[in-house]
């Protein structure tokens, strides 16, 4: 029984754990990576989904972490979104592991492939102690471990590009990572506690000092920085591209989400949506952006000709549209951002599978490459159309059910004008994506092209394969029972705005 | 006994020449360096803080913060070091001519 109990520390502690023992059993077994990261990624998919589930059954859980009561000791809490969010990433670290073996075989010098996944494990670890932690510099310490892993991730890209992505992203990753904790400090400074709960009872007093605002300030700054918000997305697309293609699928699934997540609970949960829309006109500049991201992000991907960095700049786009969410601020909207982390995990996830797939196939990464390549690797590119479909929003696909929410939501707040920002954006959404579905399945193979082109099929791997196609099935199944995600969601943001 | 605001200016002195090198050095293995700049004057804050607060907390912080900054530089090192091997210079804009 009491292992159940310390169920919000062991999905932390799994990751970390297994991430320390992969390099040292690595060395005596070379192929047992692979197997450890399946198996803890499983492990801790299953503990998240308990959470949520316990969740849904008896409320909120809170965990002091080693006995220590919250005000002095770190607390961990687990509510609707944080046990939504954190079954989304476990899910999706799950799938992509499994997917990973023959891709990281390809690109990974074989030395260093238990280092590899050490990296990958301790990037979850990262991920889920930034959802699950309730304590401020707990918080910082969680985003520093993502971004370190992350750095080392990128930098296991195979060309030498990897190493200048990788060492812009920890330049301005650093830089992001100092806002935070000047925030954090500023915040220490202004209450004297770190506790999320703590300064929520504590802060409306202060609201009317210069401090507390600075002090969301840079939280504010640091976060866009992280989740790559419009006018701070530099590092961004050279991240993806040239990042091992296990890690721009999983990095591009889940890193962003979490981030916007953290921005969600110092928006509405330490501080509260009075302080945002009223004391100082957070929501107004962030729905200015977002809504430059989500048109920025569709147009400049039109003009790609790799797919990794079309898929990138799509990816701007998309974190555009959860942030467009949080700044309209209504229950709606944000229930909008909620489900769209988890349907933007969903296709991307996919998506950079499917990429991941054909690069180890065929090794290539142009969109002109891609002629012919429906008959060649007609279940791939299946996967990839469901994907495609999803993100422009089709009806009985996911995509569809987060852009209805976030238009309702608009609505609902009387920004009608905010309207034409999500339908202009999906139909260029469908510019990019059907230029590409049109290079698989319309264009023939001149033949002479190189020798990538053999008519005959080659599909890749079924394990590389069957994951990405999983991703694409959930795409559909989720866009048909769109309300188990959206309920949990909903009650999320009910419960995230104040409502109930 | 020094007053907080002290502390701050200092801090706040370190932060901008931290930033500044940052933004205009063309040596990466300098800029490396200012964000440790940086980095030391978001602890003087923290210690700063913790002093006026009376409250050990803060001094703890620090202790946390000193080793996430000692393993991004490992990571930045590395990083310049595999960089170095194939390319041969640490100045910023001989790399510009290789964008991904």
């Amino acid at each position: 029984m009491d292992s159940v109990n310390n169920l919000p520390v062991l999905v932390v502690i799994i990751p970390l754990l297994s991430a320390i023992l992969t390099p040292i059993i690595g060395r005596i077994i070379r192929s047992a990576g692979w197997y450890m990261t399946v198996v803890a990624t499983f492990t801790v998919f299953m503990m998240a989904l308990s959470l949520l589930f316990s969740v849904l059954d008896g409320g909120a859980i809170s965990y002091s972490l080693g006995g220590w009561e919250p005000p002095w000791g770190i607390e961990y809490v687990v509510d609707y979104i944080s046990g939504f969010v954190m079954v989304v990433v476990s899910l999706l670290a799950f799938i992509v592991a499994v997917y990973a073996r023959r891709s990281v075989e390809l690109e990974i010098a074989e030395d260093k492939a238990s280092f590899f996944y050490a990296a990958y494990l301790l990037f979850l670890t990262g991920l889920m102690g930034m959802t699950i932690t309730g304590d401020m510099f707990n918080l910082y310490v969680f985003v520093e471990i993502t971004s370190l892993a992350v750095y080392a991730l990128i930098a296991m890209g195979k060309r030498r590009e990897a190493l200048i992505a990788s060492f812009n992203y920890l330049i301005l990753g650093t830089i992001a990572g100092t806002f935070i904790l000047i925030g954090v400090g500023y915040l220490y400074m202004a209450t004297g506690t770190l506790n999320m709960a703590d300064l929520r009872r504590l802060l409306p007093a202060l609201y009317n000092t210069t401090l507390v605002r600075t002090a969301f300030a840079f939280f504010t700054v640091g976060l866009s920085l992280k989740l790559a918000l419009f006018p701070f997305h530099i590092w961004l697309p050279n991240a993806y591209t040239q990042a091992p293609s296990v890690v721009s699928a999983f990095v591009a699934a889940t890193a962003t989400k979490v981030g916007a997540y953290v921005l969600m609970r110092i928006m509405f949960n330490v501080f509260t949506v009075r302080f945002n829309m009223e004391v100082i006109p957070v929501t107004s500049i962030l729905l200015a952006l977002s809504s430059l991201a989500i048109i920025a992000g569709s147009v400049i991907a039109i003009s790609q000709t790799n797919i990794k960095r079309m898929l990138a700049y799509s990816s701007i786009g998309q974190i555009g549209y959860i942030v467009f969410g949080v700044a309209i601020a209504n229950d709606t909207a944000v229930t909008g951002s909620i489900v769209h982390i988890f349907n933007h995990a969903l296709m991307k996830g996919s998506l950079f599978m499917v990429v991941g797939a054909v690069v180890y196939r065929t090794g290539i990464e142009d969109i002109a490459g891609l002629k012919g390549m429906g008959k060649k690797m007609p279940f791939t590119m299946a996967a990839f159309t469901i994907g495609a479909l999803s993100m422009i929003g089709v009806p009985l696909t996911v995509g569809f059910v987060s852009k209805w929410y976030l238009i309702l939501g608009a609505l609902e707040a009387h920004m009608w004008y905010l309207v034409p920002v999500v339908l202009i954006s999906s139909l260029l959404t469908a510019v990019y994506f059907w230029r590409v579905v049109e290079s698989i399945y319309f264009h023939h193979t001149d033949g002479e092209e190189s020798i990538h082109c053999v008519s005959s099929m080659n599909e890749a791997p079924a394990i590389m394969t069957i994951p990405a196609f999983l991703l694409a099935f959930f795409c559909i199944l989720f866009g048909i029972a769109a309300f188990l995600p959206v309920s949990v969601a909903s009650t999320a943001a009910k419960m995230l705005l104040g409502v109930v | 006994m020094v007053p907080l605001s002290y502390y701050l200016i200092l801090s706040l002195i370190l932060f901008s020449v931290g930033m500044a090198g940052v933004l205009l050095r063309r040596n990466i293995i300098i800029v490396l360096m200012s964000l440790e700049l940086i980095f030391n004057s978001v602890n003087i804050n923290l210690v700063a803080f913790s002093h006026h607060l009376q409250s050990m907390a803060g001094r703890i912080f620090v202790i946390f913060t000193i080793t996430i900054a000692a393993a991004e530089v490992a990571i930045g090192l590395a990083i310049i070091v595999a960089m170095y091997r194939r390319v041969k210079t640490v100045y910023v804009d001989k790399l510009r001519g290789m964008k991904g």
